[in-house]
């Protein structure tokens, strides 16, 4: 059960006036929780408030916010600029999540073999990931890309010379933000290994015994089975896919990319919000991703119904 | 049982958040901005070179007047977003430095102090210098913290390379520009241009405005039409086609690069664009090699290049400061003192008090020299400044960036690109 559910059961059973043994451990329950509720509401409910009042105003920043109706969400039908960045957006999420996951995927398999040494590689493997949403990475992403960058001189070495700039062509910039997120396959890697490691050993041996290859036995065991975990990582990687920002920002300098080509939602978003003191119209773009994020969530459990299969 | 557990669970709670409140904003290890009473908070954007000036200055202003200067430096970039946001939470600093691309932003909706009846003393100013930071029905919003003026800067060393000399720059016009640019990166190695992608840099834009009768704004707003747009990129495309400045990718990799990062600080490229204030720093990075060139013009002749003398950066008090007299008070110790003048040379520009461009003169460095020659040189030849920047004039960098890499990528033809160009700015200022 979720904590917001436990905690509302908490404070119902209180009302019904129910066991008194239970009132002093509901009192220091409520005490451990009172800085992850004070969080959850002066951090996350009370902004998401603001931020839904503000999406109605035409608000600079340096002066008071004016009330505006639904010019805003006009003004966001008609902006082309915003299409393009839902464009690129939906362009990351949906190549870069089903790449990153099949990556993961394989090398978790690769891992699960057992091997000397499995520990080390499987931190190795993981660096990345807790590397790869920083901004050093990023900045040093940028200059490996760069016209003049480290991947160009290596594959001048190789004889492919005057080859494009990846970061600042418009044509290959998307892609590069897209290797650096599936770059960080760690932690997807990491809840596969888990997921694999809870198969039973035993089909795999009732599979060889009937003669399946190696090819088979993948296919028609260890995918089945794991689809409970390929659907919670798809549903966690695509929310967070959405919400990229640092990759882009710093990749393409703050500007979007040559000619717009990296300008993620988000990136756009914080334009709008904070360099063209426009906070009114970035805040009815942050609630339309609330919507976005959440139809596909809602999508992808629908869906699931279709692909996902539950032991039990 | 219970009342153990719950001591434990307290103890440990106190002291973790105890332990959290040390690495908090607040820390006293920390720094950021000074609880004391009579301190006044300065922000700035700047280099390491400002930055180390700006805290003297701030240092030898604590031992005169007792009065403490709490730095907030920043880089560019993120200057703005900051301080916006700082306003907006109503923490804006005390003392502001600002630029004319958002005094209109900001003055225009009242975080801005009017100097003049705060009483700053501006009799040491060139009338024409003051009017720069004027805002129509507002007064005196920001006074000169330097003045420049857009600047072609050339490498002699390049130019060697290629066996060319450096043309003269009081009789050159666009084509002469163009045709040695060619010369040079035809005469050099790979990767070694002519001159920097002009196409994408504002203060070039706005000469070539000037230059045919217009302007980037007027007191009305827009000041040119998608005709002269198209002119300018047309120019831009030639630079590229011809390969006297470099391929679109690398001109993109220049946006937002630091001055020792681009083409042109790192000598590979024979001449670059800046304002005259930034030699210091790009002589910092080429050995003092580097030399000012006006830009050039349409009829050959000097005085019909449209230099105008512009304030590089301004300093500004927050409407809503704690203590404004004691925040004019340093602003007009800042910007009229000769101490002050010296911790910081012409970094920011040429000083804007005469008498204290005159007490410095003697101390100039090399770098210094160059600029401050200039702007006495070019003094009979400048023409009236420009009108301000209106609101959401702000993003025309960012507008000039798009329209010109669309079509340096080939997307879109130059005139289409000056239509995009006019049309954006135009949809941007209105207000």
């Amino acid at each position: 059960m979720s904590a917001v559910g436990e905690l509302t059961q908490l404070v119902s059973n209180r009302n019904k006036g129910g066991a008194k043994e239970k009132h002093p451990d509901n009192k220091v329950g409520l005490a451990f929780m009172a800085p992850w509720l004070l969080g959850l509401l002066g951090i996350t409910l009370i902004p998401m408030v603001a931020s839904f009042a503000l999406a109605f105003t035409d608000y600079s920043l340096l002066a008071a916010p004016e009330f505006v109706g639904l010019e805003n969400i006009r003004r966001m039908i008609a902006d082309t600029r915003l299409h393009n960045s839902l464009v690129v957006t939906f362009i990351y999420v949906f190549v870069g999540t089903p790449l990153q996951l099949i990556v993961a995927l394989l090398l978790a398999v690769l891992l699960n073999q057992g091997m000397k040494g499995l520990s080390f590689y499987r931190s190795i493997f993981y660096l990345p990931s807790l590397l790869g949403g920083s901004v050093a990475i990023a900045i040093l992403w940028r200059q490996m890309f760069g016209a003049s960058g480290l991947v160009n001189q290596v594959a001048g070495m190789f004889g492919f010379h005057d080859l494009p700039g990846w970061v600042s062509n418009p044509d290959t910039a998307l892609g590069t933000i897209i290797l650096l997120h599936v770059w960080t396959f760690g932690s997807p890697m990491i809840i596969f290994l888990a997921g694999l490691r809870q198969i039973p050993e035993m089909y795999y041996e009732a599979a060889s015994v009937d003669g399946a290859s190696k090819a088979a036995q993948f296919f028609r065991i260890t995918i089945p089975l794991l689809t409970p975990i390929i659907f919670f990582n798809v549903v966690l990687q695509v929310i967070n896919a959405f919400q990229s920002f640092t990759q882009a920002f710093v990749v393409s300098g703050g500007t979007g990319g040559p000619s717009d080509s990296t300008m993620f939602y988000t990136l756009y978003l914080y334009q709008k919000g904070f360099t063209q003191f426009d906070m009114g119209y970035a805040s009815a773009m942050a609630w339309l991703l609330l919507i976005i994020v959440a139809i596909f969530t809602a999508i992808n459990f629908f869906v699931s119904k279709f692909w996902v299969f539950y032991d039990d | 049982m219970t009342t153990r557990r719950t001591a434990l669970a307290l103890g440990l709670a106190a002291g973790g958040l105890s332990a959290l409140a040390a690495c908090g904003p607040n820390a006293p290890s920390g720094g950021g901005g000074a609880e004391d009473a009579e301190s006044l908070r300065l922000a700035w954007w700047g280099n390491p070179v400002r930055d180390e000036g700006i805290r003297k200055a701030a240092a030898d202003y604590q031992e005169e007047s007792g009065v403490s200067i709490a730095p907030e430096p920043s880089d560019w970039g993120g200057y703005w977003d900051k301080l916006a946001t700082q306003v907006a939470s109503g923490e804006a600093p005390d003392i502001i430095q600002m630029d004319e691309k958002y005094l209109s932003e900001y003055g225009g909706r009242d975080v801005l102090l009017d100097l003049e009846t705060a009483g700053l003393d501006v009799s040491g100013f060139e009338d024409r210098v003051v009017a720069t930071g004027e805002m129509s029905g507002k007064g005196l919003l920001a006074i000169c913290g330097g003045i420049n003026t857009p600047v072609l800067l050339a490498n002699p060393d390049v130019f060697a390379q290629a066996g060319l000399d450096i043309p003269d720059d009081s009789t050159w016009t666009w084509d002469d520009l163009l045709d040695v640019a060619t010369r040079v990166s035809e005469a050099t190695d790979d990767g070694t241009y002519g001159v920097a992608q002009l196409g994408l840099i504002q203060n070039v834009f706005q000469v070539y405005m000037r230059q045919l009768g217009k302007d980037q704004y007027t007191a009305d707003g827009v000041g040119f039409d998608a005709e002269d747009a198209t002119e300018f990129f047309t120019f831009g495309h030639e630079l590229q086609e011809s390969g006297a400045a470099p391929d679109a990718e690398r001109a993109v990799e220049e946006i937002g690069q630091s001055l020792d990062q681009t083409l042109f600080g790192t000598g590979r490229c024979a001449i670059g664009t800046a304002w005259s204030n930034q030699v210091v720093a790009f002589d910092a990075a080429l050995d003092g090699r580097s030399r000012m060139l006006r830009l050039p013009s349409m009829s050959g002749r000097a005085a019909d290049v449209g230099l105008w003398y512009k304030s590089g950066l301004y300093y500004s008090v927050s409407a809503r400061s704690k203590d404004p007299e004691a925040a004019v008070a340093f602003v007009d110790w800042f910007v009229n003192s000769p101490e002050a003048g010296r911790h910081l040379m012409v970094e920011r520009g040429v000083p804007g008090n005469i008498g204290v461009r005159e007490e410095i003169s003697a101390d100039l460095g090399d770098s210094d020299r160059k600029a401050v020659e200039f702007i006495d040189a070019i003094k009979d030849e400048i023409h009236d400044p420009p009108a301000l920047t209106p609101q959401g004039g702000g993003q025309f960098e960012d507008i000039l960036n798009r329209a010109g890499q669309d079509m340096l990528f080939g997307a879109i033809g130059p005139a289409d690109a000056g239509t995009a160009l006019y049309d954006e700015i135009s949809s941007a200022t209105v207000s």
